[in-house]
């Protein structure tokens, strides 16, 4: 018996897709567990608001602590916004949200358990409307209130806490660890309580300023917050609407074969920087235009935006930036990604090259700025025949 | 010109071929033959079903798989063919046959036609899997005509796929509006499209293991969802259709499937009232009062729970707590889960006759 | 006691199976990523502009394959590779009607590349992958990998009305292909460039991908390519005619297709086909559908002999007929059907920058000796250049004879060419041309390199050596193999074939050239003319 089990999958004459198929049913046993079930209810698309998006206001959240008037008047939206009351989440977002057709947090998602006490990684996504009550269905069919604690901006990434103990945690990959090709599996527990798994590989790493990795594995809101998984059921990571030049998915980009997840190779340290209710990590900026032309190793310095991150740590124009925290720059853009993976607020320490010495130079990144921020301007691809249901065609 | 034939073959013996030889024996390999076989298995039974408009042009195409020697084909009923005067079946080895409507199954929308042939000309039918045994992560081909690429004996596209799930999206809210097959579903990620409804969903063993659906689209997120149906569900369609050809157009399933018709007439009387506030729905539907010896009264339901599902659906606001719960009638049972401080419980409610 | 003890090794089993079935998935992906890793440096970033789409490097010099749609008739490509650095590189050649354009990298040196596969071996189910840069997504030019199977093969997707971006046998492939991907390859599991995805089916939604890409196979580039490398816009033949099916139960296999427009003046009506008549046969292939003929005549160059067999309804029956014609051109035009100029000479002039100019600046201190009567001439009337090509190892032969054998075990029949050789054919072809004119002797106003052209199913390179009087046309083999098919020249003032040897090759300035040239009549019967050459010295 063990015989003919071993020698049914040998490597020499296997089947390999008899093989994937066992190693994924395994995977797919071994993840499941972490996989919840995140449903909101109430709060407001910002696409549902009347008038000016710029002069939008979301109601409060969270919703229940608040007297509710028994009489049933109207109120909430309705209600003018507490004067000077900041609105939870950026108000950068809510133009791009109300635009026609871009809906957002409707419906259940998925999240994955990152610790045994009770605490979920999942995508921001899922909270654009500012819901009034959060909910995690676990496997086991559990249904608990969460909060929602603090949300990274740059990776799409949003923490939940619920008040549970032991709960099956998720494996998590370094990217380091990862290799374009390998087998991605994603995992969405969106429909009717049972995961939902779809296939494809690792398309490319350092995407989105460095902070994800591309997959095709078809990814929508059916499975954003969810995990994608290797061949033993680790995370590679979460699955985001990130897109293309800061632009944030929208259904044009669902099942598009483009998917982005945010690895999360430190859980602990996830954690301890999102676990604070209202923390919203930013975008990190140096304020350094690189020479993206001339080969590396390092990045050489060809301008300094004045009164940036760069400015106030004394960079130079000419400078060679060769390494970011320890971690080589092997040219310009390894000096985007290292950036980029970092947040508003990290200090870091460059190793520069001045004139024939290397130097240490530590700066504390600021935010983008706000004129900053749409300056890039989104590369168009060429477009191609436009290829429309083609037409019954008759030629010669 | 052709003296030059054995200078090819010279040169192919020598260092190309090297280099081939090396590169294979280097790399993956270059098909699965599983997916050979079952893909070489499933083709010959591919029909190519067009609903032909008068004499002139086709305006409609699908994909249908061969299901019995006869020439019973199997595809997804639609306008395209109901409106046919004729409709056309080109199969893999070009032979072109018109075909008849035999019979819609009412509760698929699947239909059976069969090939108008010679006494006695047969046809390869597809072997029909067991489709309990699917499960999330097996490999599937969706087998079929997106947007007509095949016309006479080219074969069908084959898109590869994993099976997502085996449930029943219909529970899900905001599911598209034409969705409504009552019972599990395979979902799969190969691409569903124009022209592959109809068509088979085969396992690597060749066998038929659903019958694709039309797209889905939830109304919602505009998340599309690839459906087959089960071929187990179809099976008594086939079975009943081949033992009793003449029993009329339509197959309204076994009685068992009747009870889950939707019911008609009053909607039944829980005793709640809902909050209403905001004209544009985002309230949550917290229930403002409970009617004092009514049906949720006595389940237990406070002024202030926040109704988050009412069986398996989420209540995305007191709108959607009113259209669902106008739905259940007198006797019948709907458990709400709801929100109460940071507890979240279930509570069954059963409906009465209007006080 | 019995079957506790027996249940242990079983589960034991069960276990050791899911290891082992992962051990086994594991050392497959391996080999997947291994491929993908080895593809990667061969795929471009292409920019134009603010715009971009893909490529793949085909040869270890630096052609780079990518979509018309995407290069249009620019001149110059920024290209982006997997080291993270822009490379500046040309457009030679584009093929409007096929959605192709040959670039190449200008920095000479040796290039990661990806092999032109053999599109018709593929079959459904087999693995591809896509790469390439959709949505411009790769900051640092790393392709996006994209995994599927082949859906099906020898697909016709029509272009638009002019005739242009057709897609007359491509590949379908679920392989996610998205806008951007446009030009970039699609790799079979062998590592070889199998199609070049350059257009989608979409549904209303957008521009994304739905599981239906299509890519133009590889076997209709190689027909093109020795046009492309020749800088040349590549011209479609067609009949201008259309013709539709229409379903005839009396008509064998069912399908009538016939011709139900015609446009004269054109090839077709002249020829006296009429709207109404059937067409039978084309290339003595039976037609049985219009995908299945728009497919065979959309690979065939204008100008292209063929022949076709149509049928006339007349007195209550079919009457077949024969017909032998030549192929109108498909009408140079763009998208919105603006015309197409033909490329300004600085299509090629850019390859010359590279490899011609290398070769003629290499041979400035000949020039100068050949007035010194170095290069000698025998006999008169030069008719053009012939059909031995001698170099070391090397014969060039004409398909049935074969006069000058090589030194080095050369014989009869016909003879391999080095493929490092061959890939310096076209520096060789510039050798000459200046080894000619440097002279003094005006015979030979010009030998260029002007593309492919078909013999039998095979393209093979073509150069045109042009003298005062005529037009000379020489075959060679195409790259891949490094086989010389044919080099005849035809002279159209004296209206025969000859042939023209090249003996004595050496070196000189790393270049090889033909130290002696000899001219034939066609049967090689009567040597024409001698060119011996003794000044090019190394050095």
């Amino acid at each position: 018996m063990i015989l003919a089990l071993l020698l049914l999958f040998a490597p020499e004459n296997v089947d390999e897709l008899a093989a994937l198929e066992a190693a994924v049913s395994n995977a797919l046993r071994a993840i499941d567990p972490s996989v919840v079930t995140i449903e909101t209810v109430g709060g407001v698309r910002p696409a549902d608001l009347p008038g000016d998006p710029d002069k939008m206001t979301l109601p409060e959240r969270p919703r229940e602590d608040k007297e509710k008037p028994k009489d049933g008047e109207p109120k909430d939206e309705e209600e003018p916004a507490p004067e000077g009351r900041t609105p939870r989440f950026g108000d950068e977002f809510k133009k791009m949200l109300a635009m026609p057709g871009f809906q957002k947090a409707e419906g259940p998602t998925t999240g994955v358990i990152l610790s045994a006490d009770g605490y979920i990684i999942t995508s921001a996504w899922n909270f654009e409307s500012n819901p009034t009550v959060v909910t995690v269905t676990t496997a086991d069919g559990k249904t608990t209130a969460a909060r929602l604690l603090g949300v990274d901006r740059a990776a799409g990434l949003a923490l939940l806490k619920v008040d549970r103990d032991g709960l099956p945690h998720a494996t998590f990959l370094d990217p380091k660890d990862v290799a374009v090709g390998a087998w991605a599996f994603a995992v969405g527990r969106a429909l009717d309580k049972r995961p939902d798994v779809k296939y494809g590989i690792i398309s490319a790493k350092n995407r989105i300023e460095g902070n994800a990795l591309q997959t095709d594995a078809a990814t929508s809101p059916s499975n954003y917050g969810g995990p994608l998984v290797d061949l033993e059921g680790r995370v590679y990571g979460i699955i985001v609407p990130l897109g293309a030049g800061g632009e944030d998915a929208n259904p044009n980009w669902y099942d598009s074969g483009i998917g982005f997840v945010a690895p999360i190779p430190d859980p602990q340290a996830l954690i301890r920087r999102l676990g604070k209710e209202g923390v919203e990590l930013q975008p990190a900026f140096l304020g350094v235009a690189t020479d993206q032309d001339r080969p590396g190793p390092g990045a050489v310095v060809t301008e300094i935006v004045p009164e940036t991150a760069a400015a106030k740590a004394g960079l130079e124009k000419g400078d060679v930036i060769l390494a970011v925290d320890g971690a080589t720059v092997p040219h310009a853009f390894g000096l985007r990604f290292e950036i980029g993976r970092r947040r508003a607020g990290d200090k870091v320490k460059l190793r520069v090259l001045r004139e024939g010495k290397e130097i240490e130079i530590e700066a504390e990144l600021d935010k983008r700025p706000q004129e900053q921020e749409p300056t890039e301007k989104i590369p168009v691809p060429l477009g191609g025949p436009d290829g429309k249901e083609p037409e019954p065609k008759d030629k010669g | 010109m052709r003296a030059l034939l054995p200078a090819f073959h010279r040169m192919a013996q020598g260092l190309p071929l090297l280099l081939l030889a090396a590169m294979t024996t280097a790399g993956p390999a270059v098909r699965s033959p599983r997916i050979d076989a079952a893909v070489t298995s499933v083709q010959p039974s591919v029909v190519k079903v067009f609903g032909v408009k008068g004499f002139t042009g086709v305006f409609g195409y699908m994909t249908g798989v061969i299901v019995h020697e006869s020439g019973l084909v199997i595809t997804r009923g639609s306008v395209t063919l109901d409106e046919a005067p004729q409709i056309k079946c080109h199969l893999n080895d070009g032979r072109r046959y018109l075909a008849e409507l035999v019979r819609y199954d009412k509760r698929s929308k699947m239909v059976l036609l069969r090939l108008m042939a010679d006494k006695g000309e047969t046809f390869p039918a597809a072997k029909l899997g067991d489709s309990d045994k699917v499960r999330p992560g097996q490999f599937v081909l969706l087998v079929g005509n997106a947007y007509r690429v095949a016309e006479g004996g080219e074969p069908c596209a084959v898109n590869l796929g994993v099976v997502s799930a085996v449930t029943k999206p219909s529970m899900r809210a905001g599911l598209a509006d034409d969705f409504d097959y009552p019972g599990e579903v395979i979902l799969h990620d190969a691409m569903n499209n124009p022209g592959v409804y109809g068509g088979p969903l085969v396992n690597l063993d060749g066998e038929v293991v659903g019958i694709s659906g039309t797209l889905v689209e939830s109304r919602e997120t505009n998340v599309q969802l690839h459906y087959a149906v089960p071929i187990d569900d179809l099976k008594p369609f086939l079975e009943d259709t081949i033992a009793r050809p003449d029993a009329g157009k339509v197959y309204s399933g076994s009685s068992e499937d009747a009870g889950e018709e939707e019911g008609s007439g009053e909607p039944g009387y829980h005793g709640i009232t809902i909050l209403k506030a905001g004209i544009n729905l985002a309230t949550p539907a917290y229930v403002d009062r409970v009617a004092p010896g009514s049906p949720a009264s006595r389940a237990g339901l406070l002024p202030d729970d926040l109704v988050l599902r009412i069986d398996r659906t989420a209540v995305k606001n007191w709108k959607t707590f009113e259209k669902m719960m106008a739905k259940y009638h007198a006797g019948e049972t709907a458990q709400l889960t709801i929100k109460r401080k940071d507890e979240v419980k279930v509570i069954a409610v059963k409906f009465e006759a209007k006080p | 006691m019995r079957r506790v003890l027996l249940l242990i090794p079983l589960l034991t089993a069960v276990a050791g199976a899911a290891d082992d079935a992962l051990a086994a998935a594991r050392a497959l992906e391996k080999e997947r990523i291994e491929l993908a890793s080895r593809l990667a440096p061969a795929v471009c970033a292409v920019f134009r502009g603010p715009g971009g789409g893909s490529g793949v490097v085909i040869t270890r010099d630096g052609l780079v394959l990518s979509n018309f749609h995407v290069t249009e008739l620019e001149n110059e490509m920024r290209i982006g590779l997997l080291d993270a650095r822009i490379h500046e590189a040309v457009v030679l050649g584009v093929d409007p009607s096929g959605d192709l354009s040959l670039l190449r990298l200008k920095e000479p040196r040796d290039w990661a590349f990806a092999p032109l596969g053999d599109s018709d071996a593929l079959r459904q189910g087999d693995w591809v992958y896509a790469m390439g840069n959709p949505f411009l997504l790769a900051t640092d030019f790393s392709p996006t990998i994209t995994l599927g199977v082949i859906s099906g093969i020898h697909r016709y997707q029509g272009g638009s009305i002019r005739g242009t971006l057709l897609y007359p046998d491509c590949i379908q492939t679920d392989a996610s292909i998205n806008p951007g991907n446009s030009g970039g390859p699609l790799f079979n599991f062998q590592g070889q460039v199998v199609g070049i995805n350059g257009r989608v089916s979409l549904r209303e939604r957008g521009r994304v991908n739905i599981g239906v890409g299509y890519a133009i196979s590889s076997n209709q580039i190689k027909r093109c390519l020795p046009d492309l490398r020749a800088g040349q816009i590549v011209e479609h033949g067609t009949l201008n005619a259309t013709v539709r099916s229409i379903d005839d139960p009396e008509w064998p296999g069912g399908v009538r297709v016939t011709f139900d427009k015609l446009l004269s003046p054109g090839c077709a009506y002249d020829a006296g086909i009429q709207i109404g008549d059937a067409l039978v046969e084309f290339m003595g292939e039976r037609i049985t559908g219009v995908n299945q003929f728009s497919r065979l005549i959309a690979v065939l160059p204008k100008g292209r002999r063929i022949s076709l067999r149509t049928a006339r309804f007349e007195d209550g029956r079919w009457g077949e007929r024969e017909h032998r014609l030549t192929l109108d051109g498909i009408p140079l035009v763009d998208e919105k059907g603006k015309e197409l100029k033909k490329p300004p000479r600085t299509y090629l002039d850019m390859e010359v920058d590279r490899t011609f100019a290398a070769a003629r600046a290499a041979l400035q201190p000949v020039a100068a000796e050949t007035r010194e009567g170095t290069l000698t001439v025998e006999g008169r009337d030069p008719v053009a250049l012939g059909e031995a090509y001698a170099a070391g190892r090397v014969t060039w032969t004409t398909g049935d004879r074969v006069r000058e054998a090589t030194a080095g075990g050369g014989r009869d029949g016909d003879e391999a060419i080095d493929p490092d050789l061959a890939k310096d054919m076209l520096e060789r072809v510039a050798a000459w041309n200046d080894l000619l004119s440097a002279d003094g002797r005006q015979h030979f106003a010009t030998v260029d390199f002007t593309g492919g052209a078909l013999v039998g199913h095979d393209t093979v390179d073509r150069i045109e050596a042009k003298t005062k009087e005529g037009v000379q046309r020489v075959y060679f083999v195409h790259l891949d193999t490094g086989l010389l098919r044919r080099l005849d020249i035809y002279s159209r003032n004296w209206a025969r074939w000859i042939s023209l040897v090249c003996e004595d090759w050496r070196e000189a300035n790393g270049l090889l050239r033909p130290y002696k040239v000899t001219v034939w009549d066609r049967d090689k019967e009567k040597l024409l003319q001698t060119i011996v050459y003794t000044g090019i010295r190394n050095g």
